[in-house]
């Protein structure tokens, strides 16, 4: 597999603020890599490092096995071949749907501009809308234009930035979904950028969460979701039960009674409890614990839990379970478990 | 450990470069001029725009006290209080006029109303001047509507006059009231519905929702049209002259042109000056707090009243009887008088009159048009790309001139270049050199610049708002360098703005009056001069021919207006 991007201790301060701080991964061609934290974790700042609309202040950038950022080296946007998406799409009010899609199709011939043209308004299924102005388009079509465009000129990368925060949550789903389909129609290789935990687990193949400027962890969804390398981590990913205990290798001995770990441990330690790692009126269950509080979802229903110890689980559950306020219930959970120093 | 000590070399190294700018830009602020530099392009167009004000600025901190004792004692008294009067006419006309209009289209259904909507916008292009000498003509002593009412109700019979206070009121309130509609319009449509019906939800019926929730939110928009139109009515010239009713703009010209008194015209002009500044401040007051009342982008709009039958007809009569009276009427009757004096003209008239007024219009116009289309580039670039406080700072301050009567501009110019003209006379007198500090061509566009920046430089920096950083950034991701960006993506989209900010400069001096007649060399005579000189003498017929050739032109921005109202609802 070719590598199409390699960062290596990518770092940006303005001033004495360390925007980004040694961020390091590398992304093979058509992967997809969803950059995930919080505001101002540095994650749009490392996608514009990437796209060349900021200078690193240290650390190098690859791009098709090109340098092109730092160690001295600096190349222009312009000669990235990195295709980049806008939150606001940013599509040229003055052009069609077709000329947006154009823009970049230079030092061909008229038929080759034409023919790729039409083959991007195929893939992202804008055909019939080609001689629109933005403006007489809604948003989701404005962002396959966007999207078009951006990939007609085949570049090496696409970047693409909150691309699904503008529209609406009914539309986002569906748009999600169809990006992705395009994204492996065309072979993409693509970095994201999102806040969002359900958009970063579904569009990618690995996520790299950041906090601080820094890579917390980096790894396909399903590791990063169920084996998170940190609390803060954990708790970023989806709800999350921290649950105390002591640990004694292999095992750990809590609230839940004696559970295996994935990883050995020595001392006090917090376990990491997903919701829907927790099984109610489980026939071997160890422990007891009363219903506190029930928020029904429909698709699952959210159990607040409290043991006898008095700690509070939040449990997620099938709707089909009947519970009542309450209720006593036999508990048991989903192992190993993940667990972290106690601080 | 070895991370600790390479953040803390790289911060320090961040460091050193900051230190290192910083001194370059303490070198470079020792010379100011390098410092300013990206600046430096605003303020000196500020500087040229505002050196004339300032300089009759002066000339009221320094008074003349003999001068002004005989000028209180004679004529300003009433020529101030007949300005006031004016404005306070005007302000009120126009806001009742506009205000009520404009909610008659935004909130009731009736016939014609989309139309209305739209053509109640035509007397803007009616000079008010035009306008005055129609009414004039109809309705004096003479006119055909007094002969017509003395003969029925005998010659005794009392009949209001068209000259003094209520003639130039209703004048200018019927020319002048778009401003005030269109801001209201728009303040309007702004409302979300949802305002509305909580004030409904709470007790307040239609008409009290109207007087506590909706007025009192368009409020900085009325006020702001109100301001523009008593702007527009204290720079009038011909009107208040047509109809006897001398204001301070009035007499700045007068003083001038037919006394030759030079320093009592300064005088006046200053005093001029003062109330257009108090108006200035007045506006921006009303402008600020318009950004807070109107939040844009309402989510859903009132919906329309359906009128009862015998209201609706009312409503649709209301509009029509303004739009006759405004523009309509007044329209058919210059036609008429054209058409009569056109029957009688031979074809060798028209080749003069083309020669003559037509040419002098438009290479004057064009003139301006372009230089100020040219400086506002050169000001939107430098308050845009710098996005300093300095070069924002010289952007406005270089477009005051939309405040200033035009009479106030024209004597600022004239006062400066006499001024410069008699040092640089002192200074040269042995070489044999003279400078000429009369009107001419080159000071005519001076003013014309001076009084027209904002009309072109609002135009382009509206047009600049489409364009978003990240476009530009898009289009250097897509292989486009720099400069290409400024070709392929900024031009193309200020490209509309261009032409429609030079249109409106074009027809704005096409109109003007006062700092032409003040300014002009002898024989530079445009349409606006034209239809004064003939106009004055009560030559009707021959006044309507360039009347109807600058409403013809005028009509042009009047529908590129009307356009980009149904272009902003969508």
């Amino acid at each position: 597999m070719q590598t199409a991007i390699e960062v290596t201790s990518l770092s940006k301060l303005y001033g004495e603020t360390i925007a980004v701080a040694d961020v390091s991964f590398s992304l093979a061609s058509g992967e997809i890599l969803v950059l995930i934290g919080p505001s101002g974790c540095g994650k749009t700042t490392t996608l514009r490092l990437l796209a060349g609309l900021e200078h690193p202040s240290d650390g190098v950038v690859n791009v098709g096995g090109q340098h092109v950022a730092g160690g001295g080296v600096w190349v222009p946007p312009e000669q990235r071949r990195i295709g980049m998406v806008f939150q606001d799409y940013a599509l040229f009010p003055h052009l069609t749907a077709a000329q947006n899609i154009a823009f970049a199709l230079k030092g061909q011939s008229f038929a080759q501009r034409k023919e790729r043209t039409r083959y991007m308004l195929t893939l992202v299924e804008l055909d019939e809308l080609a001689d629109r102005y933005p403006h007489q388009l809604s948003g989701g079509e404005q962002q396959r234009v966007a999207l078009a465009r951006a990939l007609a000129p085949k570049p090496i990368v696409l970047l693409l930035d909150e691309p699904f925060s503008n529209l609406d949550a009914a539309l986002r789903k569906s748009m999600r979904a169809s990006v992705l389909s395009i994204l492996r129609k065309a072979k993409t290789t693509a970095v994201f950028v999102t806040h969002d935990q359900e958009e970063a687990l579904e569009l990618a193949d690995t996520v790299a969460v950041m906090r601080n400027g820094r890579l917390q962890q980096i790894g396909s969804p399903r590791e990063v979701y169920l084996l998170p390398t940190s609390a803060s981590v954990a708790a970023f990913l989806g709800e999350a039960n921290f649950l105390p205990g002591i640990a004694s290798g292999e095992t750990v001995h809590c609230a839940l009674g004696e559970l295996k770990l994935v990883s050995p441990h020595k001392g006090k330690v917090r376990v990491l409890i997903r919701p829907e790692s927790l099984i109610l009126s489980s026939p071997t269950g160890i422990s007891t614990a009363t219903v506190e509080a029930i928020r029904f979802l429909g698709h699952d229903q959210l159990v607040d839990l409290r043991l006898s110890s008095g700690e509070v689980l939040q449990a997620r559950v099938t709707p089909y379970l009947e519970l009542a306020q309450g209720m006593q219930t036999k508990l048991s959970v989903r192992q190993p478990l993940v667990a972290y120093p106690a601080d | 450990m070895a991370n600790e000590t390479k953040w803390s070399k790289l911060q320090q190294a961040t460091r050193v470069e900051e230190l290192e700018q910083a001194k370059t830009i303490e070198q470079a602020s020792r010379l100011w001029l390098a410092r300013l530099r990206p600046a430096l392009l605003p303020i000196l167009i500020a500087l040229g725009v505002l050196l004339p004000i300032g300089y009759l600025l002066l000339e009221l901190l320094t008074p003349s006290v003999a001068l002004w004792q005989q000028l209180w004692g004679t004529i300003l008294p009433p020529m101030l209080r007949n300005t006031l009067v004016l404005a306070i006419g005007v302000g009120l006309g126009t806001l009742v006029l506009g205000a009520g209009l404009a909610w008659l289209v935004a909130a009731y259904e009736f016939p014609g109303r989309a139309l209305f909507e739209r053509l109640l916008l035509l007397p803007l292009a009616m000079p008010s001047y035009i306008l005055a000498f129609v009414y004039l003509a109809n309705f004096d002593f003479a006119g055909p509507v007094q002969a017509a009412w003395r003969r029925w109700l005998g010659p005794q019979m009392w009949f209001p006059d068209i000259y003094g206070a209520h003639g130039a009121i209703l004048v200018m309130t019927l020319v002048l009231y778009p401003y005030v509609y269109i801001l209201a319009r728009a303040a309007f449509y702004d409302q979300s519905a949802h305002t509305i019906e909580a004030a409904r939800m709470m007790g307040l019926n239609r008409l009290q929702a109207f007087i506590y929730v909706v007025l009192p939110m368009a409020r900085p928009s009325l006020a702001a049209g109100m301001i523009l139109a008593i702007m527009e009515a204290m720079t009038d010239f011909a009107t208040v002259s047509f109809l006897s009713f001398p204001t301070l703009s009035e007499g700045v010209v007068r003083i001038w042109t037919i006394r030759m008194d030079r320093e009592a015209a300064t005088e006046v002009a200053s005093l001029l000056l003062l109330l257009a500044l108090i108006l200035i401040i007045v506006e921006r007051a009303s402008r600020r707090e318009q950004r807070y009342f109107q939040q844009h982008g309402a989510t859903r709009q009132m919906a329309r009243i359906r009128l009862k039958a015998g209201e609706r007809w009312i409503a649709t009569l209301m509009c029509s009887v303004v739009l006759a009276l405004a523009f309509v009427l007044p329209v058919l009757q210059l036609g008429w008088w054209a058409s009569e004096r056109l029957a009688d003209i031979p074809v060798s008239f028209w080749q003069q009159v083309f020669n003559r007024y037509v040419s002098n219009t438009i290479l004057l116009a064009t003139a301006a048009a372009s230089l100020t289309m040219v400086l506002s580039l050169l000001l939107v670039q430098g308050s845009r790309l710098t996005q300093g406080r300095v070069a924002r700072v010289a952007a406005y301050l270089a477009t005051l001139g939309y405040a200033m009567p035009g009479a106030v501009v024209a004597a600022g110019i004239l006062i400066l270049t006499s001024q410069l003209g008699s040092i640089f006379n002192e200074t040269f007198a042995g070489w044999g050199l003279r400078l000429a500090t009369t009107g001419s061509v080159g000071l005519l566009i001076y003013a014309y610049v001076v009084r027209y920046m904002a009309v072109a430089f609002n135009s382009v920096d509206a047009s600049m708002d489409k364009i978003t950083p990240s476009m530009a950034q898009t289009a250097r991701t897509l292989g486009v360098r720099p400069l290409g960006v400024l070709w392929r993506i900024h031009l193309p989209l200020i490209r509309g703005g261009v032409l429609a900010g030079m249109l409106l400069v074009f027809v704005d001096v096409m109109k003007e009056l006062p700092a032409t007649l003040l300014l002009r060399p002898f024989g530079m005579d445009t349409l606006a001069v034209w239809t004064y000189v003939a106009a004055a003498e009560s030559f009707w017929e021959e006044a309507a021919i360039p009347s109807l050739m600058i409403l013809l032109v005028g009509l042009l921005p009047v529908l590129i207006l009307m356009r980009l109202g149904d272009a902003n609802r969508n």
